[in-house]
């Protein structure tokens, strides 16, 4: 094996297909910002064993620090890139169209420019304000900025999908999107929706109170129309996840989709009712009236609908396939599954994850039991195993197949990367045990604790032994999961041979049944209308809401505390 | 296995999702009417939702602590500031309805009382209000639970209830 076969080859790989290239740029920024936050992680959970390791961090200043970086790096950064490379390559693919590319590096190249001013900040110390920045906390400017370009530049891929699927339906009158286009175009169309609240927060509000041009800001009011968006843009990192198991695993599985209608259905609803539903994240904070908290909390819990019709067709699909290969009995199908496959496997511990992570979601929904959990430890062991498990792991789970097929190069080492899905969905099990119990011990979230005098450690360790010990040894066992999996990531795309022609393609699944004829379908596929709809919805739930902070508005000026 | 007997078993599935949220919301509704949750309010009336954060001295929060009004209740005034609660202990009797009055002079913090549903974000200006019988007496470690600064983990404070029989 000699380069130089290696260097033609090379340029074969985006021959056919140049957005390929896109992709990989973009799914690959996001993994590369992703090992830096992951590897905060350990930090913040030895910090919850009351093990205090900051200090010996040269080039962190604080727990909080470290935190902030942890958190807008995995939930902010890492997801926006990894969706905007997924869900603008796959819809396009799968309509087959080409994205304009000029306009698509442009805004990869953007998106890259308002993370370098974001990093700037936090780097420094300056934004040292957690990945919910609530003011009056006042960060630097460069972080404000910053986060809006990020957003910014995700609209515009949003915008492009958009516009590829608007010029398909023109061109293909009287057909029905196919279902993973439908899919990925209604996730774009949510997070359209979704992300208002927190380009008017940051845009109108932040950035000129930061650099000084306004004196004060109202903090319920920014705090509401940061839940506007912060709690749907957990939709916007679940969908694409959705999207991966409702279109891919079936075909991973073996099988077929068993139920298309179905899933179209749960993206339409996703669509119309995941966006009001930010007031559930405010059931404890005064200025807002009870009658409204409630109307949030019920479009909160029809949420949980899609989601459980989801549960009920992925497993079937997955079912069907098991029993074409011959599965039998109540669960012997189960061991039919290809469990060798990394990719299979890695989305299919994802998906257990989210089944107790959806449980403590209604909890977490639920007004009467929020009050008990609300701020506690609890709450960042759930979204651990949402967005940490759910999420992160379906897309390890899809790089598996992605970077592959991307590159041309074959999966470094599958068996590690089967182990690696294990390990980080056992890690991320221990770990949500031990933090939901202590949050319900009344172990507060984002806290130093670890650096806390002695006598004051002893009053949360004293009942919490078992459940801190447990987080910090789940902290260990990610580590290792993450240093396995970017070990096949690295393995991947520097260690082997290209063999463009014999690379994966993408696992699209069919469907059981022709869904043409469907009436509800041909309805469905009108996704501006749903849009339309949704946008009604969402000024109806939240201008109520707002108008009346707009008319009396608290404005406090900003401060520094850390 | 077809997809018609799937299409069965799914709208069977449908229904009872559906039935378990709505099971869910009828819960929380009967909670809340009830008040056997300690609701934080947003005030009416002649009480302020806001208060002048420069003008504090004019308020019931100038004197931090246990009062008891007019009628002969008990009315608990705090302040949430970086990186202590104000008074940072108060002794309060069992058995007796407290309403907790609190608000934070710089940033957001939480108030939560260890072993209890009371639970509140604390917003600069905002009043929070909250209505909680203690029923066992005994030491209530009361924590903030918000990020609000270097501090945060050291904000701590004690609310000592006392058997009045």
């Amino acid at each position: 094996m000699t380069t130089k076969t290696f260097t033609p080859s090379q340029d074969r790989a985006y021959d056919t297909h140049p957005e390929k290239k896109l992709a990989l740029y973009y799914t690959v920024t996001g993994l590369i910002f992703l090992l830096v936050g992951v590897l905060m992680g350990p930090l913040q959970a030895l910090n919850y064993a009351g093990i205090d390791i900051y200090k010996y961090m040269p080039f962190l200043k604080s727990y909080y620090q470290g935190l902030t970086l942890h958190g807008v790096l995995n939930a902010l950064v890492f997801t926006t890139y990894f969706i905007c490379g997924i869900l603008l390559y796959i819809p396009a693919r799968d309509l087959k169209l080409r994205p304009n590319l000029g306009f698509a590096w442009f805004t990869y190249w953007l998106m890259n420019f308002g993370v370098v001013l974001a990093a700037i900040a936090i780097l420094g110390n300056n934004a040292s304000v957690l990945y919910t920045f609530y003011p009056p906390l006042k960060g630097s400017p460069l972080f404000y900025i910053g986060a809006a370009i990020l957003v910014a530049s995700s609209l515009l891929v949003g915008g492009q999908v958009i516009y590829m699927w608007t010029g398909w339906k023109k061109a293909n009158p009287g057909k029905i999107t196919p279902v993973t286009a439908y899919m990925s175009v209604a996730t774009w169309f949510m997070w359209m929706l979704a992300s208002l609240g927190i380009v008017v927060e940051v845009v109108v509000y932040l950035i000129p109170w930061s650099l000084g041009w306004t004196p004060a800001v109202d903090p319920l009011l920014a705090r509401t129309l940061f839940w506007f968006t912060g709690h749907p843009i957990v939709y916007f990192w679940l969908l694409p996840a959705y999207v991966s198991w409702y279109a891919f695993i079936p075909n991973q599985a073996g099988g077929k989709i068993v139920s298309e209608p179905l899933a179209r259905l749960a993206f339409a609803m996703f669509l119309l009712v995941s966006v009001p539903v930010g007031l559930h994240h405010q059931f404890t904070d005064p200025g807002i009236s009870n009658l409204w908290k409630i109307i949030h909390m019920v479009l909160t819990f029809m949420v949980a609908v899609p989601s459980m019709l989801t549960a009920f067709s992925v497993a079937a699909s997955m079912e069907y396939a098991a029993r074409l290969k011959g599965g039998k009995g109540l669960t012997k199908w189960i061991a039919k599954l290809p469990w060798n496959n990394p990719s299979f496997t890695a989305q299919v511990l994802a998906m257990i994850s989210f089944i107790f992570g959806g449980a403590g979601g209604i909890v977490n929904a639920s007004m009467s039991l929020d009050y008990v959990v609300h701020n506690t430890a609890w709450i960042p062991g759930h979204f651990h195993i949402t967005v940490g498990t759910a999420v992160t792991l379906t897309f390890f789970g899809m790089t598996f197949w992605l970077l592959p097929h991307l590159t041309g190069k074959k999966l470094f080492n599958p068996k590690l990367a089967v182990a690696s899905a294990w390990w980080w969905f056992v890690g991320m099990m221990v770990f949500a045990l031990g933090m939901h119990w202590e949050g319900l011990l009344g172990i507060p979230r984002r806290a130093h604790i670890s650096a806390l005098p002695v006598e004051l450690l002893d009053q949360y360790a004293k009942n919490a032994q078992i459940p801190m010990a447990l987080t910090g040894i789940s902290g260990m066992i990610l580590l290792i999961a993450s240093i396995m999996y970017y070990v096949v990531v690295a393995g991947t795309l520097w260690g082997n041979q290209r063999d463009v022609k014999n690379a994966p393609e993408i696992p699209f699944s069919e469907s059981l049944a022709p869904v043409d004829h469907r009436k509800s379908v041909r309805v469905m596929d009108n996704l501006w209308v749903l849009f339309l709809i949704a946008f009604v919805i969402v000024l109806g739930v939240y201008l109520p809401v707002i108008v009346p902070m707009l008319q009396s508005p608290n404005l406090v000026p900003g401060m520094r505390l850390w | 296995m077809d997809h018609r007997m799937i299409e069965k078993y799914e709208k069977g599935w449908l229904y009872l999702a559906s039935l378990l949220i709505a099971l869910l919301v009828i819960i929380t509704i009967v909670n809340v009417v009830k008040s056997t949750i300690p609701s934080v309010t947003a005030h009416h009336g002649h009480e302020v939702r806001t208060i002048n954060l420069q003008n504090i001295a004019s308020t019931p929060f100038a004197t931090p602590g246990l009062k008891q009004n007019e009628m002969g209740q008990y009315e608990l005034y705090m302040i949430s500031m970086a990186f202590m609660f104000n008074p940072p202990e108060v002794k309060v009797p069992a058995g007796k309805p407290i309403t907790l009055y609190v608000t934070a002079t710089d940033v957001l913090h939480g108030l939560q009382i260890e072993n209890t549903n009371v639970n509140i974000q604390v917003i600069p200006g905002e009043v929070a209000k909250v209505t909680y019988t203690f029923k066992k007496a005994g030491t209530y470690r009361v924590g903030c639970n918000e990020y609000c600064g270097a501090g945060h983990a050291n904000m701590m404070s004690k609310i000592i209830v006392e058997d009045t029989k």
